[in-house]
């Protein structure tokens, strides 16, 4: 019997294997690179858009400027899923809020905002000043990125074909299915990595979110109290459920994504606070409201 | 408590974020069954705790005035946050919660009978067997009374303490919605509590629905509310006060200008 | 005659509460009333902590359809209130989308078999409700089908 290819399976596979792990460190090597940032950047001072979009991208940007206009009482919802004005454009606004207000202003729906041309114009000033300070991964450098996806790729095809005249040739192929089947994760992984932050911002980014666990929906914080900068800010740190906490009605009638903030714990996974809890069984005030709350015979 | 904390506020995750911000904040209070006695504490509430601001827990769901003796469980539960959160002191309701299988949901007044200082004086006991610190006891704002009371709320409040030895937590609120629905005098029963037995005070807010005061804790603190804690520190000042708010919260500039309203009636400093 | 026990009288004022009996003897029906009430609003505005989409759902109608349905209820926590509600709703096809997601996401994350409380799962999980349909794979919930 003859080997296929002329190359025995073990030292096939040895090589296989090898290209697969230089392929994943070279990739990770150059992606540590290409995310790295500017050290010397700071999130501590940036404003909750530009931590959003850090966050989440575009979209989470516009849902935090949506956040603090609904918070401020600029924005509401209409019929036909649209967005409406429901009154003044606060004070001290950023350029994306103007924006989504003019766009509220013509009936635009939300998940048309990020084609808005002012919208667009707006994002894009945000996005440019954070590549600018090393905040930011830039769209070039995410394809840089991507380019080793082709390397994964070149190894599957080849994966495949040794598999295929492998059974041709009689030889056994288990190994090799395995070890195509993880060139093929590592492939995908490569692929579906989508991020923002850069590796300098990711780092402020987590403390950011420590201080402020108390915007959290975990919390269900009370927009109210924290104002329009708290809700956008939490929007930006805590993605589109802390919308839903914020305003539900007003979540759902926009119909906003809960996507979830990269960094972020939250998920839709529904139950929020444990049914097992220490006190639970038959309680009322289970999520730490004391039983005063909305009554009339209070303590 | 023996030191003086000043003006405080009632904990809760909807505003960890305002209350953290607090700068002279000495005291505060947490829902006893709102914390975990073993797992990870709140954020908001650790870093409170590691400023050195003093917790302390207070049970909402005993039922200290129910007939059957209170849970096991629910008293090592408060021993163990009290444990938790180094609290010098602990508290909870003079009333109860179930009855017959059933939870109501709510604090619920007692008779302001014999049986009911025993059935009250006998739990207190159990708890303070279990819990190491003291604790103190708070009446509650009541829409409706028992048609037998024996006792007025003064000879009911202090049998049950003189006989316990437990310490007063007055909610001056309740004090308020009591005496305004029943149509007699909240100073008069000032005039005839100990006082000096005073742990804490509560003040909180309420709204009137058709002819009744309703002790909501959603809602803004009254002027004669405010004007009741400054009658109440005429005659004794307690070593803290502390505003209860638990739901439609106010933005924060509201909020803090009722620590403030109360600073300013209570005469001790401002902490915002 | 003998007086009933302080526990006894205390079940039957907790049962006139909660649960739809008639008010005990001797009590001001119109102050006790105005505490039934205000407790069932109170309840009402725990279980929509709990449930926003299924209060929101119904708008301004939410403390009213609590209050009609948990009258005579006594109450197994917010958690379970609301659950036992939702379900009751999507029976009856009275759930509107928002709220069937919210249900059919938590049916996909927890356990519930109606009589003790709700506990996370473990295995893989198909939630549905109304048309709503999600999974839910080591912990983390996936929308499926919007209705």
């Amino acid at each position: 019997m003859n080997d296929t290819w002329g190359i025995s399976g073990p030292t096939f596979l040895t090589y296989f294997i090898g290209a697969m792990i230089a392929i994943a460190i070279i990739a990770a090597v150059h992606r540590k690179a290409l995310f790295r940032g500017n050290r010397s950047s700071r999130v501590d001072n940036l404003g909750p858009q530009q931590v959003a979009y850090l966050n989440g991208g575009d979209r989470l940007a516009i849902y935090s400027s949506m956040g603090g206009l609904r918070a401020a009482g600029a924005l509401g919802t209409g019929p036909g899923r649209t967005l409406v004005r429901t009154g003044p454009l606060p004070a001290g606004v950023t350029p994306l809020d103007s924006a989504i207000y003019n766009a509220a202003g013509n009936g635009v729906r939300t998940r048309d905002l990020h084609s808005d041309q002012w919208v667009a114009s707006a994002v894009e000033q945000l996005r440019d000043t954070l590549e600018r300070n090393g905040l930011a991964v830039s769209a070039g450098k995410m394809r840089e990125a991507r380019l080793w996806v082709l390397g994964g790729v070149a190894l599957v095809v080849i994966g495949i074909a040794r598999t295929l005249a492998g059974l041709g040739n009689n030889r056994p192929v288990g190994f090799i299915i395995l070890a195509t089947i993880a060139a093929f994760i590592l492939t995908l992984t490569m692929l579906r990595t989508r991020r923002w932050a850069t590796d300098a911002a990711h780092k402020g980014m987590r403390e950011l979110r420590s201080q402020h666990t108390y915007l959290s929906p975990a919390n269900s914080p009370a927009y109210a109290t924290y104002g329009a900068t708290g809700a956008a800010m939490g929007v930006a740190l805590f993605g589109g459920a802390a919308l839903y906490s914020m305003d539900p009605a007003f979540a759902a009638e926009a119909e906003v994504q809960r996507i979830a903030a990269t960094g972020g714990s939250v998920g839709s996974s529904g139950g929020g606070d444990s049914g097992s809890s220490s006190c639970s069984s038959g309680s009322s005030c289970s999520s730490g409201s004391s039983c005063g709350g909305g009554g009339g015979c209070g303590g | 408590m023996a030191e003086t904390y000043g003006v405080g506020i009632g904990w809760r995750p909807e505003i960890a974020g305002f209350v953290e911000g607090l700068p002279g904040l000495r005291f505060a209070e947490v829902v006893a069954e709102s914390v975990h006695a073993h797992g990870e504490l709140p954020t908001g509430l650790q870093v409170l705790l590691d400023r050195g601001v003093t917790v302390i827990p207070h049970g909402v769901r005993l039922s200290l005035g129910g007939a059957e003796p209170v849970e096991e469980a629910r008293v090592e539960h408060l021993a163990a946050v009290a444990e938790r959160l180094n609290a010098p002191l602990v508290s909870e309701h003079i009333a109860f919660v179930r009855a017959g299988g059933i939870e109501a949901g709510h604090l619920l007044p007692l008779p302001r009978t014999r049986e009911a200082v025993d059935a009250v004086v006998a739990n207190v006991r159990r708890v303070q067997a279990a819990v190491p610190v003291p604790i103190a006891l708070e009446p509650i704002a009541a829409l409706f009374d028992w048609p037998d009371d024996e006792l007025t709320e003064a000879q009911f409040l202090t049998e049950i303490l003189d006989r316990s030895g437990a310490q007063l937590l007055l909610d001056v609120a309740n004090v308020y919605a009591n005496a305004r629905n029943r149509g007699t005098d909240p100073a008069d029963l000032l005039d005839h509590l100990p006082l000096d037995r005073v742990a804490y005070v509560h003040v909180a807010g309420g709204a009137e629905h058709q002819g009744l005061y309703h002790d909501t804790h959603t809602d803004a603190v009254p002027q004669p509310v405010l004007d009741l804690v400054t009658a109440l520190c005429e005659r004794h000042r307690p070593p803290a006060l502390m505003l209860e708010r638990d739901g439609d919260y106010p933005p924060a500039a509201a909020l803090a200008g009722e620590l403030d309203a109360i600073a300013r009636a209570s005469g001790y400093p401002a902490v915002t | 005659m003998s007086t009933p026990s302080l526990g006894d009288r205390q079940a039957a004022l907790v049962e006139a509460l909660t649960a739809g009996r008639p008010v005990p003897e001797g009590f001001d029906a119109f102050r006790f009333e105005a505490a039934r009430v205000a407790l069932l609003r109170k309840r009402a505005g725990e279980v929509a902590r709990h449930w926003p989409m299924l209060a929101t759902s119904l708008g301004d109608r939410w403390k009213h359809e609590f209050a009609t349905w948990a009258a005579a209820r006594p109450t197994r926590g917010s958690l379970r209130d609301g659950w036992d509600l939702a379900r009751e709703r999507s029976r009856h096809g009275a759930l509107a989308p928002v709220a069937a997601v919210e249900l059919a996401e938590r049916e996909a994350a927890w356990r519930y078999d109606g009589t003790s409380g709700p506990r996370s799962r473990r295995t893989p999980t198909l939630g549905t409700a109304s048309g709503a349909v999600a999974v839910q794979v080591a912990g983390r919930v996936w929308l499926l089908r919007r209705p």
